[in-house]
């Protein structure tokens, strides 16, 4: 045994020193859970910038804006409402003369919304409060980039914000609809019954404040969501440390071919002996990686559960299944540069197919299904387990179990099609 | 002079196109990662998800009004995740029943108990004296329990139970507010009150219409003001298409390294062939190479979003458009190789910058995920990208249908961006070509 350990701790210090294993082990997943991270929310969430832009200026089309923004900027700074009539925010970075401009609106959010300044314009056309009066159906336009990745938060603040003063004017129209019908000193043309809508309107909003229903919104985990830092932090991880552990197959046919490996092969020791210390050489860095990128992710406010031992065995077996992987490959590739492709050809694969770049709650059944093929998968399921639902070691065994399956397929499959020449 | 340049180039191109483990990188990957985003998302605008699994635990046990009418408002929430009978297809119900996977159920706690495992991702819990509060003016709530451990079936979950809500509200406020006011009206018109009690009686009675009433309706609109939605394949494709041509363009640049240091550059340059043409040559091999992957890359792509179902091209119908970003993302690109190239000692120096510089400038540009919501601080960074200005370019001429002009901005920011790259790397190899 002390050979393999030898070579191990010997190949591990090579591999540790250079610079090529920090860049690609460390600098870039770190860069890459950070920039994803807070490309999804990080932990406090991005704030979100809409424009609204109101054409009509009536007291509806004021009172609607009004509604928004309390909606939207009610709880939490999720979002920064921009009003061209009377800019109210302070890091819009409108133009200084924009209320006075009217003409200019359209073309300014389009402008803002072409640079991504803005994530949409909320346009409000005239003739809004008009129509509204008249008991029509009007439109509010919102208009956005296509926007792929925007949270659907922005969408539920403005439908809720719509369903509001939709029924409040399905209230006053309602009311003043029954009042002309029914009461004969009631002139429908007269200006009474303007004030009389305006009354009922203001009247239902007044009551809106202290509204019958509510609803009360409780999640099982006040402080930790699948969003931000949580979803990239175990991503990323798996992602580099399977990367790093199927390095195993670019290293192994580098040496063969190079002819290191050879030259081990005239010392006295077995050659299973170098093959298994090369391995367990690329187990322990990308055992190491985990451990560090887990450390950075705590740092960024990853929750990763209390579960050290079940944390501790994910770390344990997941670089195990990836080095296993990264056997079989170098039993397949002929060349170091075919390994180093078929390597990126998986990891780059497996990861989103895994839940690495995505959560696979998102994706439809057979695609979560065809996802499990890749470990990345069963890592994440123990991590999310740990983190979300406060698994025991008992709970993930299931996870751990199929990972260590593919790692005894997987390295049988290289035992058994191994070339030491 | 040109017959040296061609062949020069050509070299490059044979020797690209007949490595396998090149054509691995250039085709097999993006198109492997297009197809997997297509499967994972669909072809379609809507994002398909499997229907959420909810518990409702509806225990109103609603009221009787003065009439002697029972309203039980529980019975709302339940029938909208749980409908009596198959819905219309299109409608309302029919829409939530196949967003969840809803089961009526009696016991909150065991429920509840399965949201926090992840069985469930939320639980609808409605109280037993819930419509008797609301109507009574008193505050009832409807409670969400939800799975934290999800990203999105709590949300689509709770934006229903709050649609459910403001239209239950609309009905409770329109009979609190409607007769007082109407009441007050027909007072102050000297309205007799037999007249009065008719016109409260009418709003009692209709406002359950103005639940259904949406005088204000959304209509959501792209830049050009049309109400098309954009897919994950119109944004992936491009995006995957670019992040692996620059890594095609950064291993034609290190064949330079690559001649220098298996010795053939030093030999070309003892032949009477100018330093500036062969640099000129690998400059020519390394874009036409890009170009020509885009090429079969735009092309592989539409085939796999053909064979998913798509009915229209994810580049969109801009020929000259695609074609011109083609050349300038070519550019751009072929200059970074360049510059990555000549900024190394060794070829595997330039291998190990590039895939760690490539993949960095990837995931700023966006290539892996879209980068649209980056801190006001750092929403520039982006754009230091040619990733970025090639996605969005592709993407505004598929998703916007965008004009040529509409596009210039990213054309002439990638050809600066090549010139300028084009510029610093010519600046280091000027002292590389010294033997």
């Amino acid at each position: 045994m002390k050979p393999v350990i030898i070579i191990a701790l010997n190949d591990t210090l090579i591999s540790v020193k250079e610079r090529a294993t920090f860049l690609t082990g460390l600098l870039m997943p770190v860069l890459m859970m950070v920039l994803l991270g807070v490309a999804q929310g990080g932990n406090d969430g991005a704030t979100i910038t809409i424009d609204v832009i109101d054409e009509d200026g009536s007291k509806l089309s004021t009172q609607f804006v009004d509604l928004l923004t309390d909606e939207m900027q009610g709880e939490q700074d999720a979002f920064r409402v921009c009003a061209y009539h009377s800019d109210t925010a302070e890091d819009c970075d409108l133009p200084d003369d924009i209320a006075d401009t009217p003409g200019d609106w359209r073309s300014t959010a389009d402008d803002r919304l072409e640079k991504t300044d803005t994530y949409g314009a909320i346009i409000i056309e005239d003739g809004f409060g008009d129509h509204l009066r008249a008991g029509d159906t009007t439109t509010v336009t919102f208009k956005n980039s296509g926007n792929l990745s925007a949270p659907t938060l922005a969408q539920q603040k403005i439908d809720a914000a719509i369903s509001r003063m939709s029924g409040s004017v399905a209230i006053a129209n309602l009311t003043v609809g029954i009042a002309e019908e029914t009461f004969a000193a009631f002139d429908p043309n007269s200006p009474e019954r303007a004030a009389a809508f305006d009354s009922v309107l203001d009247s239902a909003e007044t009551a809106w404040q202290d509204r019958p229903i509510t609803v009360n919104s409780q999640s099982t985990k006040e402080q930790v969501s699948r969003s931000g830092f949580n979803q990239s932090g175990p991503g990323t991880t798996t992602m580099f440390v399977l990367m790093m552990a199927l390095s195993a197959a670019s290293i192994l046919v580098y040496e063969r071919k190079a002819g290191t490996l050879q030259r081990l092969y005239t010392l006295p020791i077995a050659k299973w002996q170098i093959i298994t210390g090369k391995l367990l050489s690329c187990y322990l860095v990308s055992a190491l990686q985990f451990i560090i990128l887990i450390g950075v992710g705590m740092l960024m406010g990853v929750e990763w559960g209390d579960n050290i031992v079940g944390l501790a065995l994910v770390i344990l077996i997941f670089p195990l299944t990836s080095t296993a992987l990264g056997l079989a490959l170098a039993t397949v590739a002929r060349t170091s540069a075919q390994a180093s492709s078929l390597q990126l050809l998986l990891g780059l694969t497996l990861a989103p197919l895994g839940g690495a770049w995505w959560p696979l709650e998102i994706v439809p059944d057979f695609m979560k299904t065809i996802g499990h093929i890749s470990p990345i998968a069963w890592a994440m399921d123990a991590l999310q387990e740990m983190m979300f639902y406060d698994g025991t070691v008992i709970d993930i065994l299931p996870m751990l179990g199929v990972l260590l399956g593919m790692a005894a397929v997987f390295f049988a499959f290289g035992v058994w099609n191994f070339k030491y020449e | 002079m040109l017959t040296k340049l061609l062949a020069i180039a050509w070299k490059d191109i044979y020797v690209t196109f007949r490595d396998r483990n090149a054509l691995l990188y250039m085709f097999a990957m993006p198109v492997a990662l297009s197809a997997i985003i297509g499967l994972a998302f669909g072809t379609d605008p809507d994002v398909s998800i499997d229907p959420i699994p909810v518990a409702v635990a509806n225990q109103d046990a609603g009221t009787a009004l003065p009439g002697g009418e029972q309203w039980n408002l529980g019975q709302i929430y339940e029938s909208v995740f749980i409908p009596a009978e198959a819905a219309d297809p299109g409608n309302t119900a029919a829409q939530v029943d196949e967003l969840t996977d809803a089961e009526r159920t009696d016991d909150p706690a065991q429920a509840r108990d399965q949201v926090n495992d992840g069985d469930l991702a939320a639980l609808i819990q409605i109280p037993a004296d819930f419509t008797e509060q609301a109507f009574q003016g008193n505050s009832a709530a409807v409670s969400v329990y939800w799975d934290s451990g999800r990203s999105i079936g709590p949300s689509v979950v709770l934006s229903i139970v709050n649609s459910v809500t403001y239209g239950a509200n609309t009905v409770l406020l329109a009979q609190q507010v409607g007769p007082a006011y109407l009441t007050q009206l027909g007072t102050e018109l000297d309205q007799d009150q037999s007249a009065i009690t008719q016109a409260t009686g009418r709003v009692m009675d209709a406002a359950m219409s103005v639940a259904q009433d949406t005088p204000i309706r959304l209509e959501q609109v792209n830049l050009q003001g049309e109400t098309r939605a954009g897919d994950a394949l119109q944004y992936f494709a491009p995006s995957m298409a670019i992040l692996f041509m620059t890594f095609t363009m950064a291993a034609g640049a290190t064949t330079i390294l690559d001649e220098q240091n298996g010795w053939t550059l030093q030999r070309i340059i003892t032949t009477p062939t100018p330093r500036w043409l062969f640099m000129a040559g690998k400059l020519l091999g390394t874009y036409v190479t890009g170009v020509v992957q885009m090429i079969i890359l735009v092309g592989l792509t539409s085939l796999v979003a053909a064979l998913m179902g798509r009915e229209t091209s994810v580049w969109g119908d801009n020929i000259a458009g695609i074609a011109l970003l083609i050349l300038a993302v070519s550019f751009a690109a072929t200059s970074l190789g360049l510059v990555i190239a000549a900024l190394s000692q060794t070829p595997s120096q330039a291998s190990t910058y590039s895939t760690v510089a490539l993949f960095l400038l990837g995931m700023l540009g966006g290539s892996f995920i879209p980068i649209e919501n980056l801190p006001a601080a750092l929403d520039w960074l982006p754009k230091i990208t040619l990733n970025y200005w090639g996605i969005q370019g592709f993407f505004d001429l598929s998703y916007e249908n965008a004009a040529l002009s509409a596009i210039s901005t990213n054309l002439v920011v990638l050809a600066v961006m090549g010139v300028v790259l084009f510029m610093i790397s010519t600046w280091r190899f000027n002292r590389r070509l010294e033997i």
